[in-house]
């Protein structure tokens, strides 16, 4: 399979309005391990890549997997993707 | 310490349904703060709720708020246990309801509120959300803070 430039993967979910920012999962190891560096949230397995985020307040979840969907399959060499919602961010009004 | 438990069989309200988060091109994953995060917002948001949690997790809050370190929000997800799966969802709530309500309308109220703001935000279905009510508050005898909402 083709491969994933998973540094534009992480761009163009972190341009979806629906999406806070990327996750590094609970323990922040969730990532691409690079030499020198790492990119949060992307993780390209054999069959797939996934994508951790955490989604801004009030985004319809089903729509931030869609939309994230939409944006890297196209980046993501015929692999499915698979899209965690690790997080969501709470709206002021609700306090903490 | 009176405590309520009732049970909610399936649902037929209004629901974004599961088929969204799983399809061909890859799975959508929701993970477990996320539904306790949308759960505790919807029952905090309804009237006559005055707090969340069993007596520790309370008294460990009010700890954790006067501290100078950390955030000092208390914590939405206190008083919420969530069990995720990959279509459904099922969750526990502990509330401290108001003097004077009915406590069995307020459950109700809660329990429709978590289930349309869960399926509605995550288009999981809800099997069931299990309420206890551990305490009622009685009015600023020991603090100066007003009544929740």
């Amino acid at each position: 399979m083709a491969e994933v430039d998973v540094d534009a993967v992480a761009a163009v979910v972190q341009a979806l309005p629906l999406v806070s920012s990327l996750s590094g999962g609970q323990f922040g190891e969730v990532a691409t391990y690079l030499p020198g560096r790492r990119v949060r949230g992307v993780r390209v397995r054999d069959g797939n890549v996934e994508v951790h985020v955490v989604a801004g307040p009030e985004a319809p979840l089903p729509v931030v997997g869609t939309t994230v969907r939409g944006a890297v399959l196209p980046l993501a060499g015929g692999r499915a993707v698979d899209v965690h919602v690790d997080d969501i961010e709470v709206p002021l009004s609700a306090g903490g | 310490m009176s405590q309520i438990t009732e049970q909610r069989p399936g649902t037929d309200g209004p629901s974004a349904g599961p088929g969204h988060l799983i399809t061909p091109q890859g799975r959508t994953t929701i993970a477990d703060p996320v539904v306790a995060k949308i759960a505790g917002i919807a029952a905090r948001e309804v009237s006559g709720v005055h707090d969340m949690g069993k007596g520790a997790a309370r008294a460990l809050g009010a700890v954790k708020e006067r501290l100078p370190v950390g955030s000092s929000s208390p914590s939405v997800t206190q008083g919420v246990n969530v069990q995720v799966g990959e279509e459904e969802a099922a969750v526990d709530v502990d509330l401290v309801c108001e003097y004077g309500v009915s406590i069995v309308d307020v459950a109700e109220a809660v329990r429709s509120n978590v289930i349309r703001r869960i399926e509605g935000m995550c288009g999981l279905r809800v099997t069931e959300v299990n309420i206890s009510v551990g305490d009622v508050w009685m009015g600023d005898d020991d603090s100066g803070s007003g009544p929740g909402q």
